[in-house]
């Protein structure tokens, strides 16, 4: 059974005194220990398919199962809590705290078990990253983009989420960086069995992962590859 | 992180915002508290005033009128003063018996100065009145060199009862004595004999004991008399600078061959009063003799008679207005005091009219003044500071309800990223709201508590300066006194701060907590509508 199952769902958006039809009918399916991309043109409703699977919005119709449960009867928040760890394309910390306690604020609100000492934790987790001691405790203002991506990512693995999702993580970084933080998201994949879904217009990117998803903006509907 | 750590991470990590709540808040507290308890204290105070101040009235008397008509340049005769006078005791004296009036006093006052034998015996030497200056002495023997003869209607005089003067030693008029205007009357304690004022010196050894007559003399002249205060050195009050002993002497002598009749009329002493009141307020109380009113009347009327029949018989030049009222100085109908204590406030409108319509018909032109003036007067500034306290209240409430929902808004706003992520995590939007509402909470009641600490300051310094804006710098006549029955202005203005005390200060500090828990409500609205999708993608 697929850890994350789309299927079927519909989604549109006010425009003028019409709605535009931005995903229409879409199924897809994940499974752990893969990295899909999702691919496609500006406006085509990458994001909004991304919003849909993190459970920050709802689909007109259709459904989204993790586990074969539907996220509805889970709880969105419930799910957004315990299920996914979310990486967005300018990082979204918070900015008066430190790279630890940005990675400790999500291990305090999910209910899985993330190990008896937190900061410990957090700090393997931003060692795995690639942020040694040091700058763990700079408040994260004080980090490059890269970095802060990095932190970021530690955050979304903090909860124990078995799915990992990113937009465009790569999108303020420069070539090299970007390239670092997509080798990490293929070892999450491959070595620590998480399924990690990554919204890009980047072909190079793409290229990188298992599967790519391309979303066309005349059917609004996937085309695996 | 536990989320405690969570809450005072955001507290401590942005110190500005913070500081800049608790400095909000704390001014807010301040004008809030401050306000709040100087409503409650000047409230109680004003109360207290109006229970103090009895349902009573006063009549404006005619020396008022007359001072006011001489301002105008209009001249009345003495003798028809005189006449008025006799009118408007009659009026009062049946308004007295209105069923409203539950209590009457009213004492006349001699128009001119009035001569006391045994009382001008006591003179203070002159010489010693630049080196030992005795007030009650000076005062019963001051530069008119008279006493005050003043006429009491009633035994339960509020003079006395009040403890305004006190009986020192005898006893005050029985109903009897002031009935049937008996021949007694009350000295002030300098006019006795064991008076304990060792230090001064006296020319006469006359003072009086219990149940001595004082003599009142009263006599007509041919020419005008020349006054023992007149000898008196110029700066004080004498008219004609230093005379030898011989030289006044000499005038006393001439004074006596210019009598032209002389009565003496005797009344037993029955009592000596003493008062600090004089000392305090500069009156000519302590300088008074008191007798009943009906004595008083008979012989007023008695002598006026006479002068009259000496004008008649044209041996009194009445056109000499400088000399002419000392001819016949003994009574005349000026009032001292007119004081009447009603049943009920409710009584006080139709006592006004049927005040009114007596007066009207005695041809008394006087002004009723009722105890709601007389509270304004007294408790005015203290009214304004309540009033303006109670505006400044609602408005406070407001302003701050305003300042701190919008400054509630604008962190919120400021803080919509965090919002966003901590919901983007799974965050439960109850657990945000709560986190935010008791940061601003903790962060208020810091500001609450240092308020507490200097609103009873700076709501103090508030009614002073209101105080001393709208200050009255009208002193109180006697009557109104009489109604304040105890309580003098500056005494009500300064009481307020006694009630200034901490159940308010709490109560108060409880209404900053409820506006900024209220203000803080606007976060709910604000969290709940939230879609992290639309704060973080």
């Amino acid at each position: 059974m697929s850890i994350l199952e789309v299927k079927d769902i519909y989604f549109t958006y006010p425009d003028g005194d019409h709605r535009k039809t931005i995903l229409n009918h879409v199924s897809a399916s994940f499974d752990c220990g893969k990295f899909y991309t999702i691919l496609g043109s500006s406006g085509c409703g990458k994001t909004t398919f991304l919003s849909l699977i993190s459970a920050l919005d709802k689909a007109e119709s259709g459904d989204i199962y993790y586990n074969g449960i539907n996220i509805k009867d889970i709880g969105f928040e419930k799910y957004r809590r315990n299920h996914v760890g979310i990486v967005f394309q300018n990082y979204n910390l918070i900015t008066y705290m430190t790279a630890l306690e940005n990675v400790r604020i999500a291990m305090g609100i999910t209910e899985n078990d993330v190990g008896g000492d937190i900061s410990s934790t957090a700090l393997e987790l931003l060692e795995k990253v690639g942020i040694d001691r040091t700058k763990a405790d700079r408040r994260v203002t004080k980090l490059s983009g890269g970095e802060q991506q990095r932190v970021a990512i530690a955050r979304a693995l903090s909860t124990n989420a078995d799915i990992i999702l990113a937009d465009e993580p790569t999108g303020n970084l420069d070539k090299k960086t970007g390239r670092g933080i997509v080798d990490i998201f293929k070892n999450l994949a491959h070595d620590l069995n998480k399924c990690v879904i990554v919204v890009t217009h980047s072909e190079e990117v793409a290229r990188e992962s298992d599967e790519i998803l391309r979303l066309y903006s005349h059917t609004q509907s996937f085309n695996f590859e | 992180m536990k989320k405690l750590e969570r809450f005072f991470l955001s507290i401590i990590r942005r110190p500005v915002k913070t500081i800049i709540l608790i400095l909000v808040v704390f001014v807010a507290g301040n004008v809030i508290t401050g306000s709040f308890i100087i409503y409650h204290a000047t409230q109680k105070v004003s109360d207290k005033i109006h229970e103090q101040i009895r349902p009573a009235a006063t009549i404006q008397t005619p020396v008022d009128v007359r001072i006011n008509s001489l301002s105008r340049s209009i001249s009345i005769d003495d003798s028809e003063i005189d006449e008025y006078g006799y009118r408007y005791i009659d009026a009062l004296l049946e308004i007295a018996q209105f069923d409203e009036v539950a209590y009457a006093d009213f004492g006349m006052l001699s128009q001119h100065w009035t001569t006391v034998d045994k009382i001008k015996n006591l003179s203070i030497s002159y010489s010693m009145l630049d080196t030992t200056y005795d007030r009650n002495l000076f005062r019963f023997d001051n530069i008119y060199n008279k006493a005050t003869v003043v006429g009491v209607y009633n035994p339960d005089s509020y003079y006395f009862m009040n403890n305004d003067l006190e009986i020192v030693e005898g006893r005050f008029f029985t109903e009897e004595e002031i009935r049937e205007g008996k021949a007694v009357v009350i000295l002030p304690q300098s006019a006795r004999k064991i008076y304990p004022r060792e230090n001064t010196e006296f020319y006469g050894q006359e003072k009086f004991e219990l149940n001595e007559k004082i003599e009142f003399v009263f006599r007509i002249y041919d020419s005008d008399p020349i006054n023992d205060s007149d000898f008196f050195p110029m700066e004080n009050g004498g008219m004609y600078g230093e005379f030898t002993q011989e030289e006044i002497d000499m005038f006393q002598e001439k004074n006596e061959q210019s009598i032209l009749y002389e009565e003496v009329v005797e009344a037993e002493v029955i009592g000596f009063y003493k008062s600090d009141f004089g000392k305090e307020k500069d009156f000519d109380i302590i300088n008074n003799v008191y007798m009943p009113l009906n004595f008083y009347i008979h012989q007023n009327k008695k002598h006026n008679e006479k002068v009259a029949e000496y004008i008649g018989k044209g041996l009194v030049d009445t056109n000499n207005k400088e000399g002419f009222p000392r001819n016949y100085n003994f009574l005349s109908t000026i009032s001292l005091f007119t004081y009447f204590e009603l049943n009920d406030n409710s009584e006080i409108e139709s006592f006004v009219n049927k005040t009114r319509s007596v007066l009207d018909e005695y041809q008394i032109d006087s002004n009723i003044k009722v105890n709601n003036d007389l509270y304004m007067k007294v408790a005015g500034p203290l009214s304004t500071v309540n009033d303006l306290s109670e505006l400044i209240i609602i408005v406070a409430v407001i302003v701050v309800f305003i300042i701190l929902s919008c400054l509630s808004l604008v962190f919120m706003k400021d803080r919509k990223k965090e919002i966003g992520i901590l919901l983007s995590l799974g965050e439960h939007k109850r657990k945000v709201i709560m986190q935010m509402m008791a940061e601003i909470l903790l962060v208020g009641l810091l500001g609450i508590a240092g308020s507490m600490l200097t609103a009873r300051e700076f709501g103090k310094s508030l009614a002073d300066s209101i105080i001393s804006m709208s200050k009255q710098t009208e002193t109180l006549s006697e009557d109104e006194r009489k109604m304040m029955n105890g309580m003098t202005p500056i005494g009500a203005m300064n009481e307020y701060e006694e009630y200034l005390d901490d159940t308010n200060i709490l109560a108060a500090s409880s209404i900053s907590v409820i506006i900024l828990l209220a203000s803080s409500g606007c976060i709910i609205i604000v969290i709940a509508r939230m879609n992290p999708k639309d704060i973080l993608l």
